[in-house]
């Protein structure tokens, strides 16, 4: 188990390093850079624009500049993001854990809601809830995120008002609160987004839960349970669903760049101040700086997903534990 | 669905009783309450020799001071209509060299100490200090020193007399506190504590800002001219325009500062809504790029000729154009300003729509249609450009269509490169375009027009187009060296006839600017130059307060909230 860890530790931070220096040369390629793209005024003397060129070394070779860019992701700074006038760390900082909250409750909704509703029409198969759940998921899988957080905004903040427009708190009572009315303004202001991740990703879980239920439930140690005399429930959730859960945890791994994509769609819509509306700031204002920590950050996310989940597979399938 | 343009006409009557110019700068209306604005984008800094983005600019503006502000009518030339802020009052040199202004003995820091002379000087010293790097300091270069003549007197010392000395002594500058920044490591002032918790002596202070999400200011009770009206403003923070759009129907918010032309529909269903003009310096046009783009050594094989670019310009229905992509919201523009510039003349003679003699003028440059397939050439070589759009900009795409069609009819191939904001500048500058779909806010100052269309700045500058004419340069000097305002304006009005019949761009529209506010809201003095210059003196009245408006002032915020 060591080993498998190390050795995707390993392919990890390879995979980053390669996905850190394409992103620089590609950012690079793109007309445009920090400066021109901040400072758009065409009123801006062309003095100031050069000073604040060299200041940033934007004037230096490429190949000095990936190495002064090396050399601050080493140092764990990132460098310093001109846009916003503060070390990319910091920016980082404070985004980072508002996209890990909003991806973490995603994730937790999706697959708890996603693999219960898998097990129901799997044991439903061929009954109107099936046929139901089966239309209502192939529904939001097809479903473009942008529209379907536009249609959760209108729905829920505009006509029904049951939920805030957007942002993680009251702007203005917030302050006025106390601890607990503060914890439910939070949480408040996170249902739609949060849900709407959570919407995009359940209908995959539940379809891929249906299917690989079924075909568990064919196989013949759930046969056998079932002639021991033991009821259908405990057949499906004691023996079968450990079994079925493998296609899920191969989608776990793939959901979390998934939703990092679609966090950028749903953050924007929603006013959510995390890493995907620090994403679109960055690519519109050339943050080169900003930009590969956030492609950076990112891959590491995933890299970990996977490493997650593969260590889930090798939790849920003893035959995988044996192979390493 | 796009509502058309006489439906827009009549929705615009139907809220007229909504729809409202905003009253005068006077002091008047009630103390307390809340105005939460939506704002589509973040401050990135609250340090004024740093600001760079307009949000900044907003919060700035309530917490730091000019030494005086314009009045409206925003001239720039001399002393004439300038409303003390700072200083409460000044005296030219007899050699018209030197201005000294006189502070508010009454102004105080934030924090407590009085502002002194000694606060401009370090102000000055520090804005024009490299290693701050400081965008206004370039702007400062006419100034030759500050001193101190006593504990309340600032002199400013100019090295020549210039018409807009006033103007860049008393409003280039925010004034900051020396006592906060003289010990600070200037290199580093950009990620300081005091550039994200300022300390000013504005009619507003500092409460919080929660990045990408609210910044928080309340009324300045010690405010030298008097505490603002309201008790607190808040900036909330919504990148995406819907919702934006969605916090202020919703009542989460007050204000809008802009509005879409399709929005007029949905808020005439919003009786508590209000939309509210105020004056703009924005305008749209056609850039054309006088130098080819592959070889900048050599003319544009189609713009460099005046009669084409006279012709292409007559090939335009700038009124149906304005009318197509704002309905009612614009009037088409006359040249590089506005209305709310103080030099603006409505008489500058326009190049009239007539596609008959546009095709007539391009026939004598050459360029005809000698094959009969509707597109014209010469030489063999196509009447055919590129205009460059940002995709951003969805009345500018608009345009561009709209534009593409007409010049289709006078046998002129004009095609359409969109690309991102970023990408549409950076080809700007590096002049690697034929045609550029622009718009442009003026800064109020009328010289900055040489900044754009001189020939020096089309060597080195922002004159992106490359339009050169020597006559074009001396009227603007001529008239940036005029001390009198009416003399100024009339060579300015020289300048702006010689633009419109050299005709360098296409003007196209002036949108006009509409912001949209809750009822119970009452703006003071929006003006050109920013409307939120006087948000001290906005108001909403005792009766028409909701819950939020009766929080009051100095109530706990966490740190870190």
């Amino acid at each position: 188990m060591i080993a498998l860890l190390l050795r995707r530790l390993a392919q990890g931070v390879v995979i980053v390093w390669l996905v850190a220096t394409l992103t620089f040369l590609l950012l690079h390629l793109a007309p445009g850079d920090p400066v021109s793209a901040t400072l758009t005024d065409p009123l801006t003397p062309p003095a100031v624009r050069e000073y604040w060129i060299h200041r940033l070394g934007l004037d230096l070779p490429l190949h000095q500049q990936y190495w002064h860019y090396l050399l601050s992701i080493a140092g764990g700074g990132f460098g310093f993001s001109f846009p916003h006038h503060r070390p990319v760390s910091a920016v980082l900082a404070e985004a980072l854990p508002n996209t890990l909250l909003l991806m973490g409750v995603a994730i937790v909704l999706a697959f708890t809601i996603g693999i219960v509703l898998g097990v129901v029409q799997a044991r439903r198969k061929g009954k109107p809830i099936d046929w139901g759940l089966s239309i209502g998921s192939l529904f939001f899988y097809s479903m473009p995120d942008f529209w379907l957080a536009l249609m959760m905004l209108l729905v829920f903040a505009y006509w029904l008002r049951l939920f805030p427009a957007s942002g993680m708190f009251d702007p203005v009572m917030y302050g006025l609160m106390g601890p607990w009315a503060r914890a439910v303004d939070r949480l408040w202001h996170l249902v739609l987004p949060a849900a709407t991740l959570a919407l995009l990703v359940t209908a995959a879980v539940a379809r891929f839960q249906r299917s690989a239920l079924l075909e568990v439930a064919r196989q013949d140690f759930a046969r056998t349970a079932r002639a021991k005399g033991l009821d259908e429930r405990a057949v499906v959730w004691r023996h079968s669903l450990r079994n079925a859960l493998l296609p899920v945890i191969t989608l776990f791994g793939l959901a979390l760049p998934a939703l990092l994509g679609g966090s950028v769609f749903v953050e924007s819509v929603f006013s959510w101040p995390g890493m995907g509306t620090l994403t679109v700031n960055a690519i519109s204002t050339r943050d080169y700086q900003l930009l590969t920590a956030v492609v950076i950050v990112t891959s590491v996310l995933v890299v970990l997903g996977n490493l997650i989940a593969d260590l889930l597979y090798a939790w849920a399938d003893p035959r995988v534990r044996l192979e390493e | 669905m796009r509502a058309s343009a006489p439906v827009i006409l009549t929705l615009l009557v139907t809220i007229t009783s909504a729809c409202q110019q905003d009253g005068p700068a006077v002091r008047g209306g009630e103390d307390g309450g809340t105005l939460v604005i939506a704002s589509g984008s973040d401050a990135t800094i609250l340090f004024p020799p740093l600001t760079m983005n307009v949000t900044s600019a907003q919060v700035e503006a309530q917490i730091f001071e000019h030494l005086a502000e314009p009045g409206e009518k925003l001239n720039m030339i001399g002393d004439v209509g300038w409303e003390g802020r700072l200083a409460h009052s000044w005296s030219w040199g007899a050699d018209s060299l030197s201005i000294a202004f006189r502070l508010d003995s009454m102004a105080r820091w934030q924090d407590g100490p009085p502002v002194r002379a000694s606060d401009v000087v370090f102000t000055y010293d520090l804005y024009t200090d490299s290693t701050v790097g400081s965008l206004v300091a370039p702007l400062l270069a006419e100034i030759d020193s500050v001193t101190v003549r006593d504990s309340l007197t600032a002199v400013f010392w100019f090295s020549h007399r210039s018409p807009e000395q006033f103007a860049t002594a008393a409003f280039q500058m925010r004034i900051l506190p020396e006592h906060l920044l003289s010990k600070s490591d200037r290199k580093q002032l950009e990620s300081s504590d005091f550039a994200r918790s300022p300390v000013g002596s504005g009619p507003f202070r500092f409460v919080r800002w929660v990045p990408r999400q609210v910044i928080e200011l309340e009324a300045n009770t010690n405010y030298h001219l008097g505490r603002p009206h309201l008790d607190r403003v808040i900036w909330s923070i919504a990148p995406d325009y819907n919702a934006a759009f969605m916090r202020l129907l919703s009542g989460d918010a007050d204000m809008l500062e802009y509005l879409r032309p399709g929005d007029f529909e949905q808020l005439s269903k919003h009786p508590e809504i209000k939309t509210v003009r105020y004056p703009s310096l924005i305008y749209g046009f056609l850039l054309f790029n006088e130098r080819d783009p592959k070889n900048q050594k050599r003319p544009h094989p189609i713009f460099a000729n005046r009669s084409v670019r006279r012709a292409l310009t007559m090939a335009i229905d700038r009124v149906q154009l304005a009318r197509s992509v704002y309905d009612t919201l614009a009037v088409p523009a006359i040249g590089p300003f506005t209305e709310a510039l103080s030099t603006y003349d409505s008489t500058i003679r326009q190049i009239p729509y007539d596609p008959d003699s546009a095709a007539t003028l391009l026939d004598a440059a050459g360029w005809r249609d000698a094959d009969g397939d509707g597109w014209r050439e010469r030489n063999g070589v196509p009447l055919r450009f590129t205009m460059i759009v940002p995709s951003s900009s969805t009345p500018r795409m608009r345009a561009a269509v709209i534009m593409q069609e007409m010049f289709k009819k006078v046998g002129v191939r004009a095609e359409i490169e969109q690309m991102d904001f970023p990408t549409h500048g950076s080809r700007q500058e590096a002049r690697r375009f034929d045609a550029s779909m622009n718009t442009m806010s003026s800064d109020g100052v009328p010289s900055t027009i040489r900044q754009l269309w001189s020939t020096e700045a089309a060597k080195e500058g922002s004159n992106y187009g490359s339009y050169e004419s020597p006559r074009f340069d001396a009227l603007v000097d001529s008239a940036a060296s005029q001390m009198d305002p009416r003399k100024a304006g009339a060579y300015y009005r020289q300048a702006y006839q010689l633009l419109a019949d050299d005709a360098p761009a296409i003007w196209l529209f002036e949108p006009l600017s509409y912001a949209a506010m809750q009822q119970r809201i009452h703006p003071v003095g929006m003006r050109a130059n920013g409307w939120w210059l006087n948000l001290k003196d906005w108001y909403i009245p005792q009766g028409e307060r909701i819950a939020r408006d009766r929080v009051g002032l100095s109530r706990e915020t966490p740190a870190g909230e």
